[in-house]
């Protein structure tokens, strides 16, 4: 039995669908595939499939990973990409598979592109950098107080290392590096909620994109 | 194309992917290659609609065909239709996102009766007059079909088309008439007329329906020459040739069921009077369990589910299950799939195969008595014995089990308050043998769930002329239902008195009720078979307001001779049958099931004799 990560994108209208229902559609894809993985030894069988950062629905990616378990060691990973390849719905694509390196406790940040396009994109932007430097971005989120889950108003931009802003006629490009780990890190889709509402941007349309994952030394997550 | 209307709305929708499609198996064609398009609309949430299997034969048929391109949709939830509704946003089919006005067809099942306002929601939310007469054109032709049309009338004004029996055949049949007709560029009107020339397709705006002065129907004849006065539901002869996916669309947002299905057979031998399935999709057609097989392997190979099931009714009466589970089994537990198993009658199974059913996982036991007592199971003909519920139930005790569900009906005709009561009792008689069982399971409490609903008389059964019991009988049977069980590891739920008058109604009505099912959608009823959303006071409002008395359709008893709304319609099932069968029920007789003894219903007509109730054994 080996380890393997997978390293996947989840682009176009997978971007909807959850966290949970990914799940099945890997297994299935797996199944499909006669990928020989390996299942718990128990009354119910099941795949052992780990997941890293779950990804906000609605978001992008350029930059997923799952681990997976295989019994059969000479299987080798670029037959597992292609397998996988020809079964995932479009816009789920395996880019490479490789041994693990790094740990799910390295990942420490991640860089999200944000492109709006709209009418007025100059005066929005700087609506939108008015409020990034002003370090002060306000965002209602449910935490836990015991056994009760209430509302706590939370300020987002402590979170967020560095930006940059582009703008063209009709568009804006935010490119943000975030902290993403285990303990500290920013929800994409409530950041851009929340600038949308500050920032009174009325987009046409909007499209959040996870370019990439990278450990303390701002090395890509392999 | 998606509009960007809806892509905006989409992050702010919940479960929003069941809007966008994408599935493994979705079929997206070449708009340039195809001249039919079809919107196959299930008139319920995506969730429930992708576990419906008829849906799957028929997207899977109608792709398959050259230049026809079927695509889903479903009702879109609460929060979806609020936003969709605020910004003037049509209904739009899943694959291409195109709104349902570009279609040639616009499909419904129905499937229940609870969802027909779902259906004028749904053809309100496409922007369509909801009125059969006022859509123009050759274009967006309203077509339905399940097991409700078997008594369409009470929606026979929205739909242009009813396509009664099966749909394998008869699908082929009228897209390709209605690509002769837009070629000849004929009216719709006469599309209409021609596919009322073909058997199974019923078209309600060519009769006219007279009724006495009393409200009961006079007489429903076709207003145009040629149309004929009795119309015929479809069948297919051979299961084995009939056409069944190779793959299903696999949803992301789990569905309800979502799994590989099997299908065994169609039709069911045990003739019990109170079940409308088991007279509708007579005659009794198998497959042959090597076409089951094949088709298993194939579609879980396709889908890569990890669950598949057979889908037939009463699935132990298949002549061929010896062979077809003994080899699933194998061939799933090699696969890792899991084999999920109606509760079959295991006392009737060889040791072989109960022994191999024993590894079987399975999540719970349930077992339909429907009657609390002999007397009343004998007069709905549900011929199951206390003893044959007792031995499957030490069986299950001594394999490990303690939980049983059992399922009966209130309301039945010929019932008594002693009847009602029976109910409990039965139960605390299984309560009473696991705890005389010496090898009854170790630190586990027993626990018996009765699940009873509300009979509902439905067309084509022995019952139809039978009335449901209104809402203060209903109240005072569950009164006794619950008085009466004294045993605490019973329990009891029950459904309430309210959907089950207005299902009565729907069942049963004629043309009177389009008014007030339009009506009952603008007072706001939607959704009617949750019951977050079922609002009685509205449908009650809608009786009312359209000056019709719901008890006439729900809770009167019907005379033999009375002319009934579904008469015109043939599902090949003699009416002199079903008399025969409502008198022996008063009587408390039984029948023998259709493979002790035939009863000559008639419906083989529709198959050239084939019926393998008969010819299998």
């Amino acid at each position: 039995m080996r380890e393997v990560r997978i390293d996947y994108t989840k682009l176009g209208d997978t971007k909807y669908i959850s966290h949970l229902d990914l799940n099945r559609v890997f297994y299935r894809a797996v199944r499909r595939a006669e990928i020989p993985i390996w299942y718990t030894e128990g009354f119910n069988p099941h795949p052992h499939f780990r997941y890293f950062m779950p990804l906000p629905l609605g978001v992008e990616s350029k930059c997923e990973s799952l681990d997976i378990r295989i019994t059969d060691d000479a299987f080798s990973n670029e037959l597992i990409r292609e397998r996988l390849n020809a079964v995932l719905p479009e816009g789920i694509k395996v880019v490479s598979v490789h041994e693990p390196i790094l740990k799910i406790k390295d990942i420490y940040c991640a860089v999200y592109d944000f492109t709006y396009t709209l009418d007025s994109a100059a005066e929005t932007a700087e609506r939108m950098e008015s409020i990034i430097k002003s370090d002060f971005l306000p965002a209602v989120k449910k935490v836990k107080r015991g056994k009760k889950k209430v509302d706590e108003e939370i300020n987002l931009l402590p979170n967020v290392i560095t930006y940059r802003l582009d703008v063209s006629e009709n568009r804006i490009m935010l490119r943000i590096l975030c902290l993403s780990g285990q303990n500290n890190n920013l929800n994409p889709m409530l950041f851009a909620k929340s600038l949308e509402r500050d920032a009174d941007i009325d987009y046409e349309s909007r499209n959040i994109t996870k370019d990439c994952v990278l450990d303390e030394n701002y090395k890509i997550f392999k | 194309m998606r509009s960007k209307e809806i892509e905006k709305l989409l992050p702010y929708i919940e479960k929003p992917a069941r809007y966008t499609g994408g599935e493994l198996g979705s079929v997206v064609k070449n708009k340039a290659e195809v001249d039919v398009r079809f919107a196959f609309c299930f008139p319920d949430l995506y969730e429930i609609g992708m576990s419906h299997i008829g849906m799957k034969i028929l997207y899977g048929l109608m792709n398959s065909l050259d230049g026809v391109w079927c695509e889903r949709c479903f009702a879109p939830a609460e929060d979806m239709e609020k936003q969709m509704r605020e910004k003037n946003i049509p209904l739009f089919a899943l694959e291409s996102g195109d709104e349902l006005k570009e279609f040639d067809f616009i499909g419904f099942t129905l499937q229940y009766e609870m969802s027909y306002t779902n259906v004028l929601n749904m053809l309100s939310l496409a922007h369509m007059p909801l009125r059969s007469k006022d859509r123009t054109g050759l274009k967006n032709i309203v077509i339905a079909g399940g097991p409700c049309v078997c008594n369409p009338e009470p929606i026979a004004d929205f739909i242009d088309i009813f396509a009664l029996g099966e749909g394998e055949e008869v699908t082929p049949e009228y897209i390709e008439l209605y690509r002769q007709c837009k070629k000849e560029g004929t009216s719709r009107e006469e599309f209409l007329y021609r596919a009322s020339q073909i058997q199974g397709l019923y078209v309600p705006g060519f009769y006219d329906v007279e009724y006495n002065p009393d409200n009961t129907i006079k007489s429903v004849t076709p207003n145009r020459e040629g149309v004929p006065a009795s119309v015929k539901k479809r069948v297919v002869a051979d299961l084995d040739k009939a056409y069944y996916p190779e793959t299903f669309v696999v949803p992301f947002v789990q569905a309800v069921h979502d799994r590989a299905t099997a299908e065994v057979f169609r039709g069911c031998i045990r003739g019990c009077r109170f079940c409308q399935a088991g007279f509708i999709y007579r005659p009794i057609r198998e497959k042959s369990s090597r076409v089951i097989e094949e088709q298993s392997k194939e579609l879980c190979d396709n889908t890569g589910y990890e669950e598949l099931s057979l889908c037939s009714l009463s699935t132990s009466d298949y002549s061929e299950i010896e062979t077809l589970l003994p080899d699933l089994i194998d061939s799933c537990e090699g696969k890792k799939i899991n084999l999920s198993l109606p509760s079959l009658r295991v006392d009737n199974f060889s040791e072989s195969l109960a022994e191999k059913l024993a590894k079987v996982r399975r999540s719970g036991l349930t077992f339909a008595p429907e009657a609390g007592t002999q007397r009343l199971r004998n007069a709905i003909n549900k011929n199951v014995t206390e003893e044959e519920l007792m031995r499957t139930c030490k069986m299950a005790f001594e394999g490990g089990w303690s939980q049983v569900k059992l399922y009966f009906m209130m309301g039945l005709p010929t019932e008594t308050d002693e009847d009602v009561a029976g109910i409990p009792a039965l139960a605390s008689r299984v309560v009473g043998l696991y705890r005389s069982l010496p090898d009854k399971p170790k630190n586990k409490g027993v626990s018996i769930n009765i699940s009873c609903s509300s009979f509902i008389p439905k067309p084509f059964t022995p019952f139809q002329w039978e009335a449901a019991d209104d809402r203060q009988t209903l109240e005072r049977k569950k009164e006794i239902l619950l008085s009466a069980n004294k045993c605490k590891k019973v329990s009891i739920s029950y459904n309430n008195s309210e959907d089950t008058l207005i299902e009565a109604v729907l069942a049963k009505g004629s043309r009177k009720l389009c008014d007030v099912i339009e009506k009952a959608f603008e007072n706001g009823c939607k959704f009617d078979s949750w019951y977050e959303f079922f609002d009685f006071s509205k449908w009650m409002n809608a009786f009312e307001e359209c000056g019709v008395d719901p008890a006439f359709f729900a809770n009167r008893k019907i005379p033999f001779e009375e002319v009934l709304p579904w008469d015109h319609l043939d599902y090949a099932i003699r009416k002199d049958y079903l008399i025969s069968e409502n008198l022996k029920a008063h009587k408390s007789q039984t029948s023998p099931n259709c493979r002790q003894k035939c009863a000559a219903c008639s419906a083989d007509k529709l198959t050239g004799g084939v019926c393998h109730a008969r010819s299998k054994n």
